[in-house]
């Protein structure tokens, strides 16, 4: 039987799901009724607490509404996090922080430059989205090793901007 | 001005005000033509149309804002009238006149009047040679010298320094200390100049904890001028609109009657035609400024709709084509309690940023005292390009708590999924008790939410939740899962990649 961590408001729960619509959470034997709606719609029994939860899917997992619940929701595989913890210990670079565009935008101006010390909370560069303007601020102190993002120029979503050390 | 009958308008806009337009202009018998950019072929705007334009490439600039094509699209589908909505053109007074210069109807006041509101230190001139009350401020422009530090001293801080052609909070800053002066013009300046080619700014007295109330106006062509009440929009978010509101909890009868005919006075000394906006800062003493007047259709005016039963647009329509206001001030009754919000793609959690991607989910609610007036559609990319404002809900009740609960059920009940959105925000404002108290002033959002209020946990919803993205996680890693993301939206890599947890 395959065993998932799932992260759901900042709580991981292990989760077995069974055969028939069955799911065991962190171990105990409670059996839900999980009916399929439609192909996203799902009616989930716990007792006679009837919850609605609607899923969809993208690259970085799941968006759901679970009755009042409204979030995201990651799933590991039990073989993906020991993969995950393998290359962990393989070690990765540790040191280097990685600025991503986190939606598609437009990069209006860089705040810093190659070779800037930089302090966490600081504004990296800033970018247009949807006639807002939005800082990308440093996560972390660091020195500027390279600078990817143009002025002027447009960035897909998950894009390499900048590259902290 | 004769009457000019109006068969056929072209709404130059998209998304829900184009809707909204189009569906009276159907309950009227007129045709409606839509325009549309290289991104909108298929948008909402363009399937409820009965005839369709492209005007261009996606950025606005070469659509929504590009006049040449938008009157060429007007002459090709022999429209007599242009339906500006909100935003893009709306307030633009080269369009307004190049409209009539083309020999159709605008659906809005004279370019003239447009230009004079435009210029907002312009428009605080007018009001105050009316004998409107403004709020203390320069003149005129200022640049970052001695004349500005004087108005700061004698005023006090804190200041608010302004674009003088902006709006929507570009361009705008907040000074609390003289050593701030300075740095903060030239900020508002460049950000006036990159967002309007503007860099004029002045300076206005900023009040600590106001609210932001406005009377809605129309006036037909043989000068008869009223007020349809107030809307209180004090709930924003960096200069946003969030929640809206009539009436107010803090306007009685005589205070709507001395803010209404303030308003129509204003209205009467730019020689306003159409439906128009006149805002009003609101003091602690409930005291009231004039702020600036807006000479469109509002984003919030279905509030002002459901509590008057009359259809704006309908009226807009018919003031454009030179029929007089088939009521007087007497005629105006109100009822029940409104509220609105706006629904936009950003992430509450999440500093809010702008959320883009494809709708995957969409079921809007339904039920007694419930509006959905909408832009967006299941299967729709909402992009880059454009307002994240998907959508507006609006609720009426016999009363404000009534309206409330209608609007947090209403809230409770929408179901869209594939771009974040604020209605948790929406939601924590409805059902704050100082909102259900009253205390509604424009700093409401800064002073109780952060995303750690949004956290409380509902632990049944969570393993609900939990369980059924295991049993999809289970199908995708077994490679039959219909859940799976179309290979055309933004899915990278490997199908086993999310599955990281990242």
């Amino acid at each position: 039987m395959s065993t998932y961590h799932v992260t759901v408001n900042g709580k991981e729960l292990t989760v077995r799901p069974g055969a028939d619509g069955s799911v065991s959470l962190d171990g105990k034997e409670q059996i839900h009724d999980v009916k399929r709606v439609s192909l996203t719609e799902f009616s989930v029994m716990i007792g006679t607490r009837q919850i609605k939860v609607i899923v969809s899917a993208d690259d970085e997992g799941f968006d759901v509404i679970a009755g009042d619940f409204r979030g995201r929701v990651s799933v590991e595989s039990e073989r993906g996090r020991l993969l995950r913890r393998y290359a962990r210990s393989t070690g990765e670079s540790g040191a280097r922080l990685e600025v991503h565009a986190p939606m598609p935008a437009m990069v209006v101006k860089l705040e810093v430059d190659v070779g800037d010390e930089v302090r966490a909370g600081q504004p990296l560069i800033v970018l247009e989205a949807m006639k807002m303007e939005n800082e990308l601020l440093a996560s972390g102190s660091g020195r500027v090793k390279a600078v990817y993002a143009i002025a002027g120029k447009a960035v897909e979503k998950g894009e390499l901007l900048l590259l902290l050390e | 001005m004769a009457v000019r009958p109006i068969r056929k308008i072209l709404i130059a806009n998209r998304g829900e005000i184009a809707l909204r337009v189009i569906r009276t202009c159907r309950e009227m018998g007129i045709r409606t033509v839509s325009v549309y950019s290289a991104a909108d072929r298929t948008a909402p705007h363009v399937l409820a149309a009965d005839e369709a334009l492209p005007i261009g490439a996606s950025p606005s600039r070469e659509s929504y804002l590009h006049t040449g094509r938008i009157l060429a699209a007007a002459s090709a589908s022999g429209a007599d009238a242009i339906h500006p909505g909100y935003g893009f053109l709306s307030e633009n007074p080269e369009f307004a006149r190049s409209v009539r210069d083309a020999g159709l109807v605008f659906v809005g006041p004279s370019p003239e009047t447009i230009a004079s509101m435009g210029d907002k230190t312009a428009a605080r001139a007018l009001a105050a040679a009316a004998g409107v009350p403004t709020v203390p401020g320069t003149a005129g422009a200022v640049s970052a010298g001695p004349e500005a530090a004087g108005f700061c001293t004698r005023h006090g801080y804190p200041v608010l320094v302004k674009a003088a052609a902006g709006g929507g909070g570009k361009g705008m800053r907040i000074v609390r200390e003289e050593n701030e002066l300075i740095s903060s013009l030239r900020a508002a300046a460049s950000e006036a100049r990159s967002a309007f080619g503007d860099e004029r700014v002045y300076i206005e007295k900023y009040f600590e904890d106001p609210r932001h109330i406005e009377i809605q106006i129309l006036a037909d062509s043989r000068g008869n001028t009223i007020h349809l009440g107030e809307r209180e929009c004090s709930i924003q978010r960096r200069h946003q609109k969030v929640v809206e509101e009539s009436p107010s909890v803090i306007v009685d009868e005589a205070m709507r009657n001395r803010m209404g005919e303030t308003a129509v006075m204003v209205a009467r000394a730019c020689g306003y035609q159409n439906a128009g906006t006149v805002e009003f800062l609101v003091d602690g003493d409930r005291n009231f400024y004039f702020l600036e007047m807006n000479t469109r259709l509002q984003v919030e005016h279905p509030v002002t709709e459901l509590r008057t039963g009359l259809d704006l647009v309908a009226l807009q329509i018919r003031i454009a084509a030179g029929a007089d206001l088939p009521f007087t001030q007497e005629g105006i009754r109100f009822s029940g309690h409104a509220i609105e919000c706006r629904i936009c793609a950003e992430d509450t959690e999440n500093n809010f940023l702008p959320s883009t991607g494809k709708i995957t989910h969409l079921r809007a609610p339904a039920g007694p005292g419930i509006r959905d007036d909408r832009g967006v559609a299941q299967g729709d990319e909402i992009g880059v390009y454009y307002d994240p404002m998907m959508a507006k809900l609006i609720a009426w009740g016999g009363t404000r708590a009534e309206a409330i609960a209608r609007l947090v059920r209403g809230l409770r009940e929408y179901e869209l999924l594939g771009v974040r959105t604020n209605i948790p925000l929406c939601l924590f404002v409805l059902t704050h008790p100082m909102f259900a108290a009253g205390d509604t002033t424009t700093h409401f959002i800064t002073k109780y939410f952060t995303p750690g209020t949004l956290r409380a946990g509902l632990p049944l919803e969570e393993e609900a939740a939990a369980a059924v993205c295991a049993l999809i996680a289970r199908e995708m890693e077994q490679g039959r899962s219909p859940v799976l993301p179309a290979p055309s939206g933004h899915w990278r890599g490997r199908r086993s990649d999310f599955l990281r947890g990242r």
